[in-house]
């Protein structure tokens, strides 16, 4: 195999177990192509997206995180992807005012049959953090 | 006696009255608070010198008078001192009444119980500050000071010969003395999320310097106010118009000073903002004693902040930080406590004020100004 | 909601912090922030914030049970015979050591404060050893030299180097880690202090004075001073060391290593420990345990529960610092005095000698008369003299080790807290050549045996794993060591 000698980001996903997780199921059986970049954690809900999961992503070495839902009004908890709302609120403003570029994050609602939604998000997601770079917060030592 | 109502009040007692600020009013309503038992404790700052008080909780009203007076020198947040449940009565500055508002809301506290005794508040200053200020700015032997008070703009000390000795706030904090640097751009002077908001401000005429001016905020307010008129503690006439008038400009003239002032401490961050807060944080010893102070933070030992973080992970950033500085955007009530106690002088107000505001006002909340719930749990705010 | 609120000093190091200690009707203490104190301007680090999870109080033992403080008191007096030997290192106060110093007197014998480095070097250069320089002096220095590392040693000091850097000083750090406070850092031996450091007398040298201390290190460092007229403070590890050392005026005293060894021989039967617990000073705590089990009899005299207090045959139990009458000298020789007002201390070693009323009072008039003062105020530093020395021969012998574990003498850590701070450090360079992975316990192994601990990635010199906790696999301040996965 030819060496890849292109940077490629390391992306954090949080999906949410009803839709988001098997919006990247269905994105596999689909075979809709997608870069290798995204590592994918499922949470029972975006609701339960905790601001610790994504700061300690970017602590860890994460160059960008996507946390993503199921569609407003769809949640399977009735109210959870409104709280990733206020949550994402939160989140940005922190991220703009820490100095972290805003495109590190981003917030995105995928059901449980939009496999090519899916695959286009993280292609899309990974493009853009190629073009912003590493993370700055990266630690030493981290690839 | 209604919601709203303005009066001027002092103490029928001629030593608290002398003793006290403005006529003692505040005094001689938490001492009978306790006699008439309103109240089963009261919280209040024992002095132990000049420059130095520590707050005691208290169900002994000599204690309560011996506490009489102003210490613009004891920059403390009362709420802490709290226990739930216990029906308290407590001397406010507005950072006191929002922060047990704060803790109200997150089951520290019982409003129900607790009586919030607002005190107007121009800004205290720290002790070792006001020492310094003393021996370089005065020429004065800081052992020397009696007393202190700030009036028409000016600090003035007297010392034990009697003598007064009067300069601008300004001029000292043009040279980095006077008030604290969190209470130089704090524009909340009046407590009116407090029971009742009490001060000198708006008391003119015969009655200037004898009296204190109050207005009544809540039902509680009236309640532990006429508690003191009943038992004959305390005496009170209207405010008058002109009066209420110069109350309102000697606040809104604070907030013009306070809007300067955040203007200066607040400016925006020159370069890069990461670079800034991790050389600002990099000096942190993790000691966590922001945590600890803080009047607004109710997660006790176990909390996200430092649950989540150890030295050894060897992050860019401290996630303690991090998540400090998250939780407290909607709640930072900018008391600087904080920035007090950090042991490597760390101005961590400013650093959370500068998270907290953009949100505060994108969400147009205002933390512990009343009861409603903190953005970050209030899914009605939401709008579909 | 009864309290009793005391002021206070910390007893972790010897800055000597001021704070407010609240005692509940339980027993349980809270720490409070007193703003006002001089020291600290009511700043603590982690070891204050926490000392209550740090402080525990002790009780008195006779023979492993439970005794009644009076019993103790009594089998210990019974204990204690010719040939004991004491020792504090200045965990207490002033007042409370020159007690024991009676009695120690009483038994021929002298009290040592462990500082084994004092009876090596030249008595004149002792003032200048024991008291340093106020700490507002550090922040007018032109130039701050730092053989300590302020962060994980002294944290109350790091806002004093950052005022005095933002005076215009610049700062240089000498040590294994790179500080990050310090202009410039620099891994260099002793023999090139002199020319790369470049001092002069509006420098500072800030160093460190502990049991384990090597004196020709001292000695070197005395000699910079005095060559290049820069002053020195040495910062030690207990809160009142330098009342301490103040108060024995350094009559000749062993080390503990040398103690140590006499115990192993059986020459030492009896020793006499007052707040001090030689397990967690000592570097090498295994070969301390097993030298202590051959004493006849081991009697502490503390305040507080430690590891020592575990295998001693009597435990006399006295108050917490905070609850004892007397002063405490911290290392800029500022004397502090709580409002504690507990003798509890004092009257059992006086019921010891037979003295058990009114000690206090004689031993604190002592006290004021050997620093020269009539009253103590916590704002006024009193005035030492420190004579003139002369430069020293002196040459510190660095063992060369491959790859070198160092015990970095953090005070703090004595008190056995594992707290976060219980990993090693190492340089990438390290960690990539023993492919250690992240999250995944180091294995150090020593000629004591292995042990698996955390590890941080630190800007930390080639060849050295630094740690600020005291490992099973330690042999002394420096232990050679392997690395592996």
């Amino acid at each position: 195999m030819a060496e890849d000698t292109e940077w490629q980001p390391k992306i954090v996903m949080f999906c949410c177990n009803w839709c988001s997780y098997g919006g990247a199921d269905s994105a596999g059986m689909g075979r809709f192509q997608q870069p290798p970049t995204v590592r994918v954690i499922r949470v029972m809900c975006s609701g339960r997206m905790d601001p610790v999961f994504i700061l300690n992503a970017f602590l860890e070495g994460a160059d960008g995180v996507i946390f993503s839902g199921c569609h407003i009004g769809d949640c399977h908890y009735v109210s959870g992807n409104y709280k990733a709302t206020i949550k994402y609120k939160f989140l940005k403003a922190m991220v703009n005012e820490l100095g972290l570029e805003d495109e590190r994050l981003k917030l995105d609602w995928i059901s449980a049959s939009e496999g090519e939604r899916y695959a286009n998000v993280v292609k899309e997601f990974t493009e853009q953090i190629k073009k912003v770079g590493p993370s700055p917060l990266k630690p030493e030592g981290v690839i | 006696m209604e919601i709203g109502d303005c009066y001027i009040g002092w103490a029928t007692d001629e030593e608290i009255r002398s003793k006290g600020a403005s006529g003692g009013l505040v005094t001689a309503m938490l001492a009978a608070a306790l006699e008439k038992e309103l109240v089963e404790a009261v919280v209040v700052l024992k002095k132990l010198g000049e420059f130095e008080a520590i707050p005691i909780v208290t169900s002994d009203p000599e204690e309560v008078k011996a506490a009489a007076g102003s210490m613009h020198s004891v920059p403390i947040v009362l709420s802490r001192y709290l226990e739930y449940g216990t029906k308290v009565a407590l001397p406010a500055k507005p950072c006191d009444a929002r922060a047990t508002i704060e803790q109200a809301k997150r089951q520290q506290v019982n409003l129900d119980t607790t009586y919030i005794i607002g005190l107007n508040c121009g800004g205290t200053m720290h002790p070792a500050v006001t020492r310094k200020m003393l021996e370089t700015i005065y020429k004065l032997d800081p052992e020397e000071i009696a007393g202190e008070e700030i009036d028409k703009g000016k600090l003035i000390f007297e010392t034990k010969d009697g003598k007064e000795h009067a300069i601008k706030i300004d001029e000292l904090e043009e040279e980095g003395y006077g008030r604290r640097e969190s209470c130089q751009y704090c524009a909340i002077n009046i407590p009116r999320m407090a029971d009742l908001a009490c001060g000198n401000w708006g008391v003119i005429g015969d009655l200037a310097g004898k009296g204190t001016f109050v207005e009544v905020n809540t039902e509680k307010g009236i309640e532990i106010l006429q508690n003191a008129i009943d038992s004959g503690a305390v005496e009170i006439t209207p405010a008058d118009e002109k009066g209420k008038a110069i109350r309102e400009k000697v606040d809104s003239a604070m907030q013009k000073v306070a809007a300067s002032a955040h203007e200066k401490y607040l400016a925006p961050i020159e370069g890069s903002h990461l670079d800034y807060y991790m050389n600002t944080l990099s000096d942190c010893i993790n000691c966590g004693a922001c945590k600890t102070v803080c009047p607004v933070c109710a997660c006790g030992e176990a909390a996200k902040c430092t649950d989540f973080y150890s030295q050894a992970l060897g992050y860019k950033m401290s996630l303690f930080h991090l998540v400090r500085f998250v939780h407290l955007m909607d709640s930072c009530i900018g008391c600087g406590q904080c920035t007090d106690v950090c042991p490597v002088d760390i101005p961590l107000t400013h650093l959370y004020r500068r998270f907290a505001e953009p949100l505060q006002e994108e969400f147009d909340y205002t933390p512990g100004v009343d009861m409603r719930t903190p953005p970050f749990f209030g899914v009605d705010l939401i709008e579909d | 909601m009864d309290e009793n609120i005391f002021t206070t000093v910390c007893p972790g190091c010897s800055m000597a912090c001021g704070m407010y200690i609240r005692e509940k009707e339980d027993g349980t203490i809270d720490i409070d922030w007193r703003k006002d104190a001089v020291v600290n301007a009511g700043k603590l680090c982690r070891f204050g914030v926490r000392l209550p999870h740090n402080l525990k109080p002790a009780t008195s033992m006779v023979d492993g049970n439970e005794a009644d403080l009076a019993d103790a008191v009594a089998a210990a007096g019974t204990a204690i015979g010719d040939g004991a030997v004491f020792v504090s290192v200045g965990n207490t106060t002033c007042e409370e050591h020159l007690a024991l110093m009676k009695l120690a007197e009483s038994k021929n014998a002298v009290v040592n404060t462990g500082m084994g480095a004092f009876s090596r070097i030249p008595s004149e250069c002792h003032p200048t050893m024991g008291v340093g320089i106020p700490f507002d002096a550090i922040e007018s220095a032109k130039k701050i030299v730092l053989f300590i590392d302020p962060y994980e040693q002294y944290p109350l000091l790091v806002r004093r180097i950052l005022a005095a850097k933002k005076n215009g000083a610049e700062v240089t750090a000498v040590g294994w880690k790179a500080v990050s406070l310090a202009d410039e850092n620099k891994v260099i031996g002793p023999d090139q202090y002199e020319a790369e450091l470049a001092l002069d007398s509006d420098s500072v040298i800030i160093a460190d004075l502990n049991p384990s201390s090597d004196p020709e290190q001292v000695m070197v460092l005395l000699n910079l001073a005095k060559k290049s007229g820069a002053a020195i403070i040495f910062m030690k590890p207990f809160v009142n060391a330098v009342g301490c050392d103040l108060a024995s005026k350094h009559t000749e005293q062993k080390s503990f290593d040398q103690i140590i060894e006499e115990i192993d021989s059986g020459e030492i039967k009896t020793l006499v420990c007052l707040d001090t617990d030689l397990i967690e000073i000592m570097p090498d705590e295994t070969a301390v345990r097993e030298a202590l089990k051959k004493l006849d009899n081991l009697i502490v005299i503390t305040s507080r529960e430690s590891t020592i207090t575990d295998v001693a045959n009597i435990v006399v139990a006295t108050e917490p610092l905070y609850r004892k009458a007397g002063t405490v000298v911290n290392a800029e020789g500022r004397l502090l005095v709580g409002s504690g007002t507990g003798t509890d201390g004092i009257d059992a070693i006086g019921t010891m000698i037979g003295q058990p009323v009114d000690l206090f009072s004689e031993l604190h008039a002592a006290v004021l008369a050997t620093v020269g003062i009539d009253s103590v105020d916590e704002r006024v530093i009193p005035a030492y003299e420190k004579p003139e020395y002369a430069v020293m021969e002196a040459s510190p012998t660095a063992e060369a080790v491959e790859t070198a574990l160092v015990y970095a003498y953090n005070p703090f850590l004595w008190n056995g807290i594992i707290d976060d701070n219980d990993f090693v450090e190492m340089n990438l360079d390290m960690v990539l050549a023993n492919s250690l992975l992240k999250g995944i316990p180091v294995k150090l192994t020593s000629d004591r045996g292995d042990v698996m601990v955390g590890f941080k990635v630190s800007d930390v010199a080639p060849g050295i794993v630094l740690s600020n906790a005291k490992l099973p696999v330690t042999t002394g301040m420096v232990t050679s060591v392997t690395v592996s996965r």
